[in-house]
């Protein structure tokens, strides 16, 4: 058992590494891998250099930290709602981002605000990242009084439909303009963040992972159920209350910068599950930051490839894992 | 031992027990019965979290949820299912009160999760996935989780229910054992008097409102009038 975590752990490590390098080969100019890892260790042409430092690396970075952010946050809520087919946006944090960013891109035009390319981005960012906390910190104070983590769960599915409801009411008295900005971040994109902005985007995954590091011991516990938590002396709020902000550090910044990237939370625990046939947090956390980065290349590099924006592309390499998960118990 | 004095527990707002008191001393073994809904569920939870519940002379109120854990073990009615969990894992469990911030096992952990697991006549299963295990075998391995914890007292909810009949008594008897051997305070819920019968000390007997705590000799009669009637 140790030793096919061991290999398992190798092989994806190295896995990851080649899709990295892979990641920057590919774009409108294709540069061989050489001559990339050429220019990683400051060699190669001057062109060489700026297309994979200065537009590149942002963007590859970008995409790991997005995937190992997403996919804890998958892990996370499956365990806090004991529910296989929980992630990050149940709890409504993807709706609360959603809601931001169309209050600032469809509302400021209805008011007759104009904004600068950069102000709008930043604008965007900021939205998403307030709309996500104002619903976590609505989600930590219901999950104080409701004691029954079945009735969050239908709270965050609600809470995201009403949500919808009022954008598409926005949409509707929008301008075509303000409506096309709102339409394309809702497909997400791993290339609209600079490296300004990374600067703040990996600081923060950083906290989130972590925490969910200091979650690992209480999620074990959760395994098992409140109630023998408790019995075997876990704090049960406090280590919610953990694991909810962790989640919301971690899948609300990536919404905030990358826009909705939907179906990673919910797939990659998974596949890390099968892989490594484990239960202990301990493998499965790392296990599923390694898959959660493999996904979201792979899905990166399809992206840039085929000039797709990333949501579709991860929602078609994980509806075909959901759907094999709720039948395969069948 | 384990003591509830002069207790009243609702339910909403519905009044399950009224004024009660119950004793329980170490290496007794005792089944509590009453008709569903009675109240042994909400008995046994107050046993754990009712502030004036008294553990060896202190009160719940005034314990840490560590020493909690290190004093009271529970088995609930639940069925733990998790893929990929497995026996050793899962028992292992109940060692998390003694373990640093990771729940990293040392040796000694290690060495007592062996033990229970062989305690409950697990040995043989002790690396397979908890969730392919039958109904009885699982319930012998939430009991070694218990076990692993290393409690002088263990609570149990109907650990005998959904059990095939040899089960039933094999748990009992395991149960019986534990309290008999290793000193420990064991009480727990069951409809099954006849598997309770032979190898338990005393019953606590719930009914109108009220818990009476008998030795089995007179306890028979009294669980004659009250389920046969």
């Amino acid at each position: 058992m140790k030793g096919r975590s061991t290999i398992l752990f190798t092989l994806l490590t190295a896995l990851c590494v080649v899709l990295f390098v892979v990641d920057l080969a590919v774009g409108s100019v294709a540069i061989p891998p050489s001559k990339v890892v050429a220019a990683l260790f400051g060699k190669g042409s001057e062109v060489m250099q700026t297309i994979v430092f200065d537009i590149r690396l942002v963007r590859a970075i970008v995409a790991v930290l997005a995937g190992a952010a997403l996919s804890i946050s998958g892990l996370q809520m499956q365990v806090l709602f004991r529910n296989p087919l929980a992630g990050p946006y149940v709890l409504g944090v993807s709706a609360g981002a959603s809601f931001g960013v169309a209050l600032f891109l469809l509302g400021a035009p209805m008011l007759g605000i104009a904004l600068s390319p950069e102000l709008q981005s930043l604008g965007t960012a900021g939205a998403a990242w307030i709309g996500s906390a104002v619903v976590l910190i609505a989600v930590v104070a219901l999950a104080r009084r409701i004691k029954d983590i079945m009735v969050m769960l239908i709270l965050g599915i609600m809470l995201s439909s009403g949500v919808g409801a009022v954008v598409e009411i926005m949409q509707y008295f929008s301008s075509e303009m303000a409506l096309k900005s709102y339409v394309v971040w809702t497909m997400g994109s791993l290339g609209d963040v600079t490296a300004t902005q990374l600067m703040v985007l990996a600081p923060v995954i950083v906290a989130g992972v972590a925490m969910a590091i200091a979650a690992i011991k209480p999620m074990n516990m959760l395994l098992a159920g409140e109630r023998y938590a408790a019995s075997m002396g876990l704090n049960i709020s406090r280590s919610r209350n953990l694991i909810l902000i962790s989640t919301t550090l971690l899948a609300g910044t990536v919404t905030a910068f990358c826009g909705p990237i939907g179906f990673v939370g919910i797939a990659v625990p998974h596949i890390a599950r099968m892989l490594f046939r484990s239960a202990d947090h301990r493998i499965l956390l790392p296990a599923t930051i390694l898959s959660g980065i493999t996904m979201l290349l792979v899905g990166d590099i399809l992206a840039k490839y085929f000039v797709l924006p990333i949501n579709t592309i991860t929602a078609l390499m994980g509806i075909p894992i959901v759907i094999y998960i709720v039948t395969r118990r069948r | 031992m384990i003591q509830l004095e002069n207790i009243t527990l609702s339910y909403d707002t519905r009044t399950i027990l009224r004024d009660v008191s119950l004793h329980l001393h170490a290496g007794e073994f005792c089944a509590l019965v009453g008709r569903n809904g009675a109240g042994k569920s909400t008995l046994l939870h107050a046993m754990t979290s009712h502030r004036d519940t008294r553990i060896n002379g202190t009160a719940l109120g005034e314990m840490s949820a560590e020493r909690l854990a290190q004093s009271v073990a529970i088995v609930t009615t639940e069925r733990i299912r998790i893929e990929n969990l497995l026996v050793e894992d899962l028992v292992a469990m109940g060692r998390a009160p003694y373990t640093n911030w990771m729940g990293h096992l040392q040796d000694i952990d290690r060495e007592i999760v062996g033990k229970a697991i062989e305690a409950v006549g697990m040995g043989d299963f002790v690396g397979r996935d908890s969730s392919s295990l039958s109904d009885g075998e699982l319930q012998r391995v939430m009991i070694a989780r218990a076990i692993a914890q290393q409690t002088p007292i263990i609570l149990l909810d109907e650990p005998t229910a959904f059990l095939d009949i040899p089960t039933r008594f094999e748990v009992c008897r395991l149960l019986a054992d534990l309290a008999h051997n290793e000193g420990k305070c064991i009480l727990f819920s069951t409809h099954d008097v006849d598997a309770a019968l032979p190898v338990c000390d005393s019953f606590a007997i719930i009914e109108n409102e009220s818990i009476q705590k008998l030795p089995t000799k007179q306890a028979t009669f009294e669980i004659e009038r009250i389920f046969k009637r």
